[in-house]
């Protein structure tokens, strides 16, 4: 016990070895500060419980516009679970509650107010599993249009067009989209769930674990056009994968047992963090 | 199956061969005069079991709804078991329950000489086949993927338009063959039909008339078979019967068939 102990306070003092590895994926990118961020999302005094357990504990973070955020952790750190808090997911859940506020543009999320149906139309989200309809790859895109009455043909086809275009998907898919979403590959399913989720112009866009069922060559992919997407969107993700989250975030914040445990712009995270226990995990000593 | 079949056409055939084909359209069913036609059970048939998915298909669908999206798990499980036991209850025992209760209600409510009805019939068959459709209709709901429900949650559609635009229309190929399958018993339902339907041969006046005495090709099969002589033409009539049934049921089977394989 006291050995382990020593062993990995020992390493706090020597120059990370993980940071060279960091660096190379990380460098170029100037340097980020919170304080000069739009702020999109605050959580506030977060707390969620599942029926008498206690999935998240005061968690208070401001997710700034147009960067891209992403959350490591363990598993069942509680990462998710804030992640489906931000478009309200976490009601359809049996026994759940929460206390605390998240503020979308400095309005609260979880007021009485709020139409939960619009709050998600705001909010995309795309899943673990790409989840396409079992319809043609035009109506999965058009869907969310459709919902909201949209029947001009033209219209649909230019934002079918221009989803899929900034999906990354256009070129491969032009020729069929007539054809069921089915036929696609998992990495494209993936692409054109973006698509869908884009299509509708949501403020922000929530990935679980986006890239944890594809091939490397389709998570690049994801990864690239998630680069792409934070021009015009606020993105969150939730990853396992912690080259990923240092590749593709800004800023990352990292969870453990239901508690954020340290936040900041990505590269001082990875190469410096401030706390013993986010650089065990980014080391890969526990999770 | 094709043994079935040839027995039923071999075993009808005195019948074509002094009617010809006649007997499937004429309106008349006397065996003391040698007069047989399928179509007032036919039709009885048709009625009884029309009216059975036109009652027992909503009810089954709002229930499976309920019990597999709106209802607490906990419930679930005494529900389902209950619907298996109710489906599972010998169908002579529902004949006495719409003998005791259904006629004497029909009677008083509609002001009926008798109770004994194609509507009888058709409410009592609603009742048997409940269960099975809610149980069928249940199990196609919830094989719908939590990823398809996150999926149309996510794009910001509340329960009713899930409901409508996912749930049902991804679920449609189970609960097609559930409907398929619940007139399947509906129609070859015997002994509790033959208990309320009133057993009366002739065309409902006018011919959507569910409220007078009538007959379906189950009900007419056993009630008569026993007084039909061997090899007589009337044994034949009622051979013909069976011959439909088995006809339509194998129809309806194999529609179920291949929509489960089309899925």
């Amino acid at each position: 016990m006291a050995e382990t102990e020593q062993k990995s306070g020992s390493s706090i003092g020597s120059a990370p070895t993980h940071a060279i590895a960091v660096d190379g994926l990380t460098r170029g990118r100037s340097a980020l500060r919170m304080a000069d961020e739009t702020p999109c999302l605050k959580v506030q005094d977060l707390n969620l419980f599942y029926s008498e357990n206690q999935a998240l504990y005061g968690i208070n973070m401001v997710i700034p516009a147009r960067r891209v955020t992403a959350y490591i952790g363990p598993s069942g750190c509680g990462k998710s679970t804030l992640l489906r808090s931000i478009n309200r997911m976490n009601d359809l859940v049996d026994g759940v509650r929460i206390e605390g506020k998240i503020l979308l543009d400095e309005q609260n999320i979880y007021d009485k107010a709020v139409n939960v149906a619009d709050l998600r139309r705001r909010v995309g989200m795309v899943f673990q599993k790409p989840n396409p309809f079992p319809k043609s790859i035009y109506e999965n895109v058009a869907y969310g249009l459709r919902l909201q009455g949209v029947k001009d043909r033209r219209a649909l086809d230019e934002v079918v067009e221009r989803a899929l275009k900034s999906a990354a998907l256009w070129d491969e898919v032009k020729d069929r989209l007539y054809d069921s979403a089915f036929g696609l590959s998992g990495g494209q399913q993936q692409r054109l769930v973006i698509a869908r989720a884009i299509a509708i112009e949501p403020e922000v866009l929530l990935l679980d674990e986006p890239a944890s069922a594809l091939d490397p060559i389709s998570t690049l992919k994801i990864e690239e056009l998630i680069y792409e997407l934070k021009n015009s969107y606020t993105i969150v993700i939730v990853t396992h994968n912690m080259q990923q989250a240092a590749r593709v975030s800004d800023y990352t914040a990292f969870m453990y047992m239901g508690k954020l445990i340290e936040y900041g712009d990505t590269n001082t995270l990875f190469t410096n963090p401030s706390l013993k226990q986010t650089e065990d995990y980014i080391t890969g000593r526990y999770g | 199956m094709v043994l079935v079949l040839a027995f039923l056409v071999h075993a009808s055939w005195p019948l074509v061969e002094q009617q010809g084909f006649s007997f499937i359209a004429e309106t008349e069913w006397y065996p003391y005069e040698s007069l047989y036609s399928l179509a007032p059970a036919l039709l009885g048939s048709f009625w009884s079991v029309l009216l059975a998915l036109l009652i027992a298909v909503p009810m089954g669908l709002a229930a499976a709804i309920m019990s597999a999206e709106l209802l607490p798990k906990q419930l679930r499980q005494p529900i389902r078991f209950s619907m298996e036991l109710m489906a599972g209850i010998p169908s002579v025992v529902y004949g006495l329950i719409g003998l005791w209760i259904l006629l004497p209600l029909l009677e008083n409510q509609l002001d009926l000489f008798t109770g004994r009805s194609l509507l009888a019939a058709g409410l009592l068959l609603a009742m048997m086949i409940l269960p099975t459709l809610m149980v069928l209709c249940e199990e196609a709901l919830r094989a719908v993927p939590q990823e398809q429900r996150d999926a149309a949650t996510s794009l910001g559609l509340d329960w009713p338009g899930m409901l409508r635009r996912v749930l049902l229309p991804q679920a449609w190929p189970g609960i097609r063959v559930a409907i398929l399958l619940a007139t399947g018993r509906a129609m070859g339902e015997t002994v509790a039909v033959m208990l309320v339907v009133g057993s009366l041969d002739r065309l409902p006046d006018p011919l959507y008339n569910l409220l007078q005495p009538a007959q379906t090709l189950t009900s007419r099969i056993g009630r008569e078979m026993a007084e039909a002589s061997l090899g007589s033409v009337h044994w034949a009539a009622l051979i013909s019967c069976g011959l439909v049934l088995a006809l339509a049921a194998i129809a309806f089977a194999s529609a179920a068939q291949l929509s489960t394989r089309a899925r």
